[in-house]
């Protein structure tokens, strides 16, 4: 099970990667104003702008606060070129920007998360090309303490995907406050706690059964799920036989 | 934006196919989950479930495609309705999943009482506000320029309860004459007994459903008691009356099968004649399904996608419910 999910991460964290570069080309082509709200870009730049890596951005001022900054790589990521133009905040017009906060802090939180995740997966897989794969405690202690990674990751993307378009539902065409239906107030908001109640319950016991199982120690002659018997340890080829008996 | 009548139609005709589809094959475990507390603990509340345990879940792939369907193809009227049945529309959901979740949980819990009333509970909040939001857009709803104007309880009234009691009534007669098919013995006894009462509820409920339906508005009340409207609706009565007969006689004589096709016999008549009320419209008295519809070209794209996987969901429905066929038992499918 530790080997299927290590390869897993080692084959499907680049990938992820990967994919994730191609839709941010894609965005920036179409939505171009999401782009300098993820990268924490206010200014615009005619060539060479720098890689924000963090900050604290401030809307009000529009300036990014304490930032850490890589100069004139910002145009590598996307464009493959230090020489091209950046569009920046400055140039989407004030009614029509993101709160910056959101899409930063997120994208940051998703892409953190990727990283370690491929770290994982090389590490995984590096161990895995030297056969002790199940001898590394450190590395099955980053495994363990990215088990959420997967859940968090996807809700940052998201939280960066949907606040970086604002104020628009259909970029540039739809306005959040346009696409708003007639409903009152009140029924949305009682739909939403009902959701959040059920959700928590139902998502809750979830996990719990999940920490349920990953708390029990394997045993010898585990009953697969369903209803077929108990793995026998005389239908088993040698070496595996072998094995369960050492563990005893 | 240009629109094509005849994909409109078709389109019609495919979520009206749908809806269809899942309540016949969905209905009778949402009857089994209404049915629940009546069965008793251990082996007739695992046989039950294990009747319905393999094929409940690619079922609901319907409602899916008829809520899909109405968002994809009649934009306007899933803007219209949807706010106007918004309470029932989250009950509903609210209610099938603690429905879909009871059915992964229970087998796996000490606490079996506690999912076994989220099932019984989901199923019954499911059906009953299925039959509330058909009422609601039967009804009618307040409508003002291109959106929804009235208020959000407006779905609130004595033919939506009423219609709300009918269905989860309906939906137990369909889950015990199920159970009558699928069972043997003491499970299939007390199936026989609940068919009786669910079948008798079901054609009071009908009966009551259909005779204050045409008063609702003069048009429905046209289509059903004036010429021309009752030369096609008048079929749609006789035909509920004589299948209500046969049903009781395959009761009496405690057929397995029969039961069963003509409740589901009486589903597909009381679809008719809702059809017959309401058609052409999307939303009553105000929206016709060719002005709801999106451009041609939108509703062409998407027949596409469904013409590849119609034939598909289809398929698989089939295949699960042929290899889950004959009698079950506590332990599930031989």
């Amino acid at each position: 099970m530790f080997a299927m999910a290590m390869g897993m991460v080692a084959i499907t964290a680049p990938l992820q990667v990967l994919a994730g570069h191609e839709h941010g080309v894609n965005t920036l082509q179409h939505q171009p104003a999401k782009i300098a709200a993820i990268d924490g870009h206010y200014e615009s730049h005619d060539r060479a702008a720098p890689l924000i890596l963090f900050g604290v951005p401030d809307d009000a001022a529009q300036t990014m606060h304490y930032k850490v900054e890589i100069p004139a790589v910002g145009n590598l990521m996307l464009q493959h070129d230090i020489e091209a133009a950046t569009i920046g905040l400055d140039k989407v017009a004030p009614e029509n920007r993101a709160k910056v906060a959101f899409p930063f802090y997120a994208f940051r939180i998703m892409v953190g998360l990727g990283m370690l995740m491929l770290l994982l997966g090389g590490w995984a897989a590096f161990n895995a090309l030297r056969g002790r794969l199940f001898d590394n405690v450190w590395q099955h202690r980053l495994a363990s303490a990215l088990g959420p990674a997967g859940f968090v990751a996807v809700l940052a993307g998201w939280i960066t995907t949907e606040t970086g378009r604002q104020p628009f539902t259909v970029f540039g065409v739809l306005r959040t406050a346009e696409s708003a239906s007639p409903l009152a107030a009140p029924a949305i908001a009682a739909s939403l706690i009902a959701f959040i109640i059920v959700y928590f319950f139902v998502f809750g016991v979830g996990p719990w059964f999940i920490v349920k199982l990953m708390g029990t120690e394997p045993v010898q002659g585990e009953k697969r799920p369903g209803k077929e018997e108990a793995v026998d340890v005389g239908s088993l080829p040698p070496e595996a036989a072998i094995d369960l008996q050492l563990a005893d | 934006m240009l629109r094509d009548p005849i994909l409109t139609f078709v389109w019609a005709g495919i979520i009206g196919l749908a809806i269809f589809i899942y309540v016949v094959t969905d209905g009778f475990d949402l009857g089994i989950g209404i049915l629940f507390p009546s069965l008793a603990p251990g082996v007739e509340r695992e046989t039950a479930i294990a009747t319905v345990k393999p094929v409940w879940d690619a079922i609901q792939t319907w409602l899916v495609l008829g809520g899909g369907g109405v968002f994809a193809a009649f934009p306007l009227a899933y803007a219209i309705l949807m706010p106007a049945v918004y309470a029932p529309i989250i009950a509903m959901l609210l209610g099938l999943i603690f429905r879909g979740v009871a059915f992964k949980y229970r087998a796996r819990t000490s606490r079996i009482w506690l999912w076994d009333f989220a099932f019984s509970g989901g199923s019954t909040l499911a059906a009953f506000s299925s039959g509330v939001i058909l009422a609601a857009v039967v009804e009618g709803v307040k409508v003002s320029g291109r959106s929804y104007a009235g208020g959000w309880w407006d779905w609130l009234s004595p033919f939506s309860n009423l219609t709300g009691v009918s269905v989860v009534a309906a939906h137990a007669l369909l889950g015990a004459c199920w159970l009558i098919w699928r069972t043997e013995g003491a499970v299939q006894d007390h199936a026989y007994r609940m068919a009786w009462f669910g079948g008798a509820a079901s054609i009071a409920a009908i009966t009551a459903v259909s005779l204050a339906n045409p008063f609702l508005n003069h048009d429905y009340f046209s289509r059903w008691f004036e010429t021309p409207g009752i030369y096609f609706s008048a079929p749609v009565p006789i035909l509920l009356a004589i299948t209500g007969v046969l049903f009781i006689r395959a009761l009496k004589r405690r057929a397995e099968l029969a039961p069963f096709l003509l409740a589901e016999m009486l589903f597909l008549l009381t679809f008719i004649g809702l059809g017959i009320s309401i058609f052409p419209w999307a939303v009553p008295g105000r929206v016709t399904i060719w002005q709801a519809a999106t451009a041609a070209n939108a509703q062409s794209f998407m027949l596409v996608g469904v013409g590849v996987l119609l034939p598909v969901f289809l398929g698989y429905t089939a295949y699960g419910y042929w290899f889950f066929r004959g009698k079950v038992g506590a332990e599930g499918y031989a």
